[in-house]
């Protein structure tokens, strides 16, 4: 195991990991929020991602792009990136809104234990990632390259694209409105009192069915906004990109503590960076298994992650 | 439209069983038994399944599947532990028995329990430090671990690696039977056997201490812990019991396919197992064999549900939890009401 | 009453303090119970009452403090050892285990003293089949005793609310506590329930646990309690027999909510 080249490739390292953690990021957020507000994970969040791919690929195709084109200039990929942004948060909400319905509401309205959630969340996981299976024929989808990647400029090893500065700056932009949202509108005052306490919340006038579906919204849209981004860093997707895209940022939600939003970020950031610099030294077919391994380091030594609420003890 | 959620076969079926006699009571066993003995001998257009032999059907999924039903209901049906990772003991059963049936002259009867033995240690090294944790994150840790399994194996040359083991002899002759490729019949047999041996062990523990303990901590494992119940030690078990299951189950799929690859242990053959146990009925041993009956003989017979497996698993899994979360055959005992004195 | 209380102190908690977050829950708390006492906590909603129980039965560990049972210290063990070590209790919201039937719930309780293991129950080793023996017959023994034999067989789910309540201490008793520890078991009960289940809690005492009652019913406190502690605000400020305590003048302001500094 060669260490040195986290030394030498440091600078590329960190940059990649810092854009691949912003996009985690945009995903972690909807693990957690939904956390908050419902102490449920959301296993099929990772769909939720997963659509937003295909609905990315689904608009170049419609507007035309074969992949062999040029790349665009830079005020009409704005222009395109901003209408497949939109598009893939709009589907990505919606989905996530009718998942929460078709999938928990009734369960939670039933009192239904945490198991019964849980298998209707998987069972929903696996409905969807199939369903597109079947409707991608199993195929890697490919998404034209319509911002040129020559590096802008080099910074020791660290090769800026173009690309890379986008993810930054959109997730910058999301974080900020995500930030804006949740402490200034009465929907994220409301977010934030159900996930404190949700008897409460409902005494005091909050209609938590509401609050719920507009967390569920959130995350989708955020999600749906990071799938954008992940497909013009990435270029490619498939039916399963949800699973390990989605393993990596609920890592990264428990790392930083679940249900904690600035938890999301931190953990995202610090998990995108471990992962660099790992499959750096062990080649990067142990990512996941790594992966794995802090999920499961963090969840035995430190349940509560780095800023996290204590794990669901019930008051007895 | 009938009121679904109550509609009770097992108590139909339990108040007959209850009034009848003892012979009445051996007969029935014995009838039953034979009857699934005798499955692989059918030859009847009604029941064969287009794209394999029934007979072939009958040992995967039918038999195997039933296996790791039972197997799983231990840990997800009686304790309340969702483990999403199941498949990873079906691995190391297969390949233990493909490695040492390589590598070493030992047969197949003496590697089975070295299968399982190893599936059991799997068990205790992802129990202890996994079950204390909640639900959700005890599920997420077992989903890992499946997966760590998995791609351990497609990366580790020393077993195979991507290309898994193939040539993996079979078990050696038994009762006049031959354990060849070609027929499946004798492993039916085997499966069926080793079921039964299962489906008697668990069902004398759920009679018991372990079975008490065991619903306490699905009930309400706190209370259970303050009822004096070892809460870890049982759940432990349960990991333990559903590991050598699933490694005995993995021992004899091996034999019988004679080539195994990491792609065959797949997060996808966990979640068809649990959908068996969520289906048929949770904690109900008899609902989880026939939910993976049915799960297992219904993608075979009807050619659309094959190629669209998954989605109808995952569908029935949301649509059971939301209508009937016991499942078809519900765990919920038969009571005695007495008079009062 | 107070002639079987034989001043041998079986639970002793000194100085136990428990924070939560920032909420010092509980603050130097010192309370005992002897050997035949009924002994009563009460003390207003939040006092903290409940806390003492979860802490003595391990559920919490105490910022600082101890807790022992015959001198044997309980903090740090797991719930189910200090079960097994005579601290049984009930719940305030009852807990039955709703799926099983009465005759299970306090046969799973009963379970805990014997020593037999899985792979014995497995193979009906005669150590198992005594053990399963005894727990049946105890568990019998105790519904008679309650008073619900004719219940054995039914869900506990499916018992009405006072039988519900009954079972809880059925099942506590199966573990032969030392003390019986009894969380608000007169809650929803009409007069004539809580004079049968005052009789109730002597008969137990009569059979050798000693008991430590949470109640807000006073006049039930009042006529079983041997002696009375009071909290209110994590704080301990009065212990005494029942007239001592009915009588103290910081008792009444506690419950009357007279705020310390009311001008």
């Amino acid at each position: 195991m060669d260490f040195s080249i986290v030394v030498s490739d440091f600078a590329s390292l960190t940059l990649d990991g810092i854009v691949v953690g912003a996009i985690y990021a945009l995903v972690a957020l909807g693990y957690t929020l939904v956390y908050g507000v419902l102490r449920l994970i959301n296993f099929a969040h990772s769909e939720i991602f997963m659509m937003g791919t295909m609905t990315a690929v689904f608009v170049t195709s419609i507007l035309g792009f074969t992949g062999y084109e040029d790349p665009l200039p830079l005020w009409r990929f704005f222009l395109v990136f901003a209408l497949i942004v939109i598009a893939s948060s709009v589907v990505s909400g919606g989905a996530a809104v009718i998942l929460e319905i078709v999938a928990y509401r009734r369960l939670r309205n039933m009192g239904a234990s945490r198991l019964s959630s849980l298998i209707s969340a998987i069972g929903a996981s696996f409905f969807l990632t199939e369903i597109f299976r079947l409707l991608t024929d199993s195929r890697n989808l490919d998404f034209p390259r319509m911002i040129s990647k020559e590096p802008l400029f080099q910074f020791s090893s660290a090769y800026v694209t173009q690309d890379k500065l986008l993810v930054l700056a959109g997730a910058a932009i999301l974080f900020y409105g995500l930030n804006r949202i949740i402490n200034h509108t009465r929907l994220g005052l409301g977010i934030r009192a159900v996930s404190q306490d949700e008897r409460t919340s409902v005494l005091m006038g909050v209609n938590v069915n509401r609050v719920i579906s507009f967390t569920f919204l959130i995350g989708g849209v955020l999600a749906g906004a990071g799938s954008a981004f992940y497909m013009v860093f990435y270029e490619v997707t498939k039916s399963n990109v949800g699973f390990l895209i989605g393993i990596s940022a609920f890592t990264a939600a428990v790392l930083g503590g679940i249900g904690n939003i600035r938890g999301a970020l931190i953990g995202s950031f610090a998990l995108g960076l471990f992962q660099q610099y790992t499959a750096a030294v062990l080649g990067y077919n142990w990512r996941d298994v790594v992966t794995f391994v802090v999920l499961v380091l963090v969840l035995l030594v430190k349940p509560t992650g780095l800023f996290g609420e204590a794990l669901q003890k019930a008051r007895v | 439209m009938p009121d679904l959620s109550r509609f009770n076969l097992r108590d139909r079926f339990g108040d007959w069983w209850d009034k009848a006699s003892p012979i009445q009571r051996g007969f029935t066993r014995v009838f039953v038994i034979s009857l699934f003995y005798a499955l692989p001998l059918i030859n009847n257009p009604v029941i064969d399944t287009p794209e394999t032999s029934f007979q072939s059907v009958l040992f995967y999924p039918l038999a195997m599947f039933s296996l790791m039903a039972v197997g799983l209901n231990v840990v997800v049906g009686k304790s309340g532990i969702l483990d999403l990772g199941y498949v990873a003991f079906f691995a190391i059963g297969a390949y233990t028995y493909a490695m040492f049936a390589l590598k070493t002259s030992l047969i197949f009867w003496e590697i089975l329990p070295l299968a399982m033995g190893f599936a059991m240690l799997a068990g205790v090294i992802l129990g202890l430090p996994a079950l204390r944790l909640r639900g959700d994150y005890l599920a997420i840790i077992t989903l890992g671990f499946g997966e760590i399994v998995r791609i351990v194996a497609i990366n580790t040359e020393a077993i195979g690696g991507a290309a898994g083991l193939t040539s993996i002899p079979g078990p050696p002759a038994f009762l006049g039977y031959e354990f060849t490729v070609m027929d499946p019949r004798p492993y039916y047999w085997l499966t069926l056997t080793l079921l039964a041996l299962v489906i008697w062990g668990v069902l004398r523990l759920s009679h018991r201490k372990p079975g008490r303990a065991w619903e306490a901590i699905r009930e309400d494992e706190d209370v259970a812990e303050f009822m004096g119940v070892s809460t870890l030690k049982y759940k432990l078990w349960a990991f333990i019991i559903g590991g050598a299951v699933g490694g005995a189950a993995g021992a004899v799929y091996a034999s019988q396919i004679r080539s195994i690859q990491p792609e065959m242990f797949t997060l996808n053959l966990s979640i068809m197992i649990l959908a068996c146990v969520v289906f048929g009925g949770m904690g109900n041993i008899w609902g989880v064999i026939l939910g993976a009956v049915l799960l297992g003989y219904l993608p075979e017979k009807l050619r659309f549900l094959s190629e669209t497996r998954i989605i109808f698993f995952g569908l029935l899994m949301v649509v059971m939890m939301n209508i009937r979360p016991n499942g078809l055959l519900p765990r919920k005992k038969r009571e005695v009401v007495g008079e009062k004195k | 009453m107070s002639q079987q209380v034989s001043g041998k102190k079986i639970l002793e908690v000194k100085d136990l303090v428990v924070k939560f977050g920032g909420v010092t829950a509980l603050d130097s708390v010192n309370l005992h119970v002897s050997e035949g006492e009924i002994a009563a906590l009460i003390g207003p909603n939040g006092a903290g009452k409940t806390t003492v129980f979860n802490i003595v039965t391990g559920y919490y560990t105490p910022a600082s403090g101890s807790v022992t049972v015959e001198g044997n210290a309980m903090i740090g063990l797991r719930p189910y050892k200090i079960a097994r070590s005579g601290l049984a209790r009930t719940f305030q919201n009852i807990r039955l285990f709703g799926d099983m039937t009465a005759l299970e719930n306090v046969a799973t309780a009963a379970d805990a003293l014997n020593k037999s293991g899985l792979v014995g129950s497995l193979f009906g080793v005669p150590r198992s089949r005594r053990d399963e023996k005894r727990s049946m017959e105890k568990a019998h023994e105790l519904l008679t005793f309650i008073g619900l034999d004719h219940r054995a067989g039914q869900l506990s789910r499916n018992l009405p609310y006072g039988d519900q309540r009954r079972l809880e201490i059925a099942r506590a008793l199966a573990l032969e506590p030392k003390v019986l520890l009894l969380d608000e078991p007169a809650a929803g009960f009409n007069p004539q329930e809580k004079v049968e289940l005052g009789e109730l809690i002597k008969r137990i005492r009569d059979r050798g646990h000693a008991v430590l009652l949470i109640e807000h019913d006073m006049s039930l406190v009042m006529k079983i309690s041997d002696r009375v502690s009071v909290l209110d605000f994590g704080k301990k400020i009065a212990e005494g027999t029942p007239s001592e305590i009915q009588n103290n003048q910081r008792v009444i302001d506690a419950y009357l909510g007279v705020a310390e500094d009311a001008s």
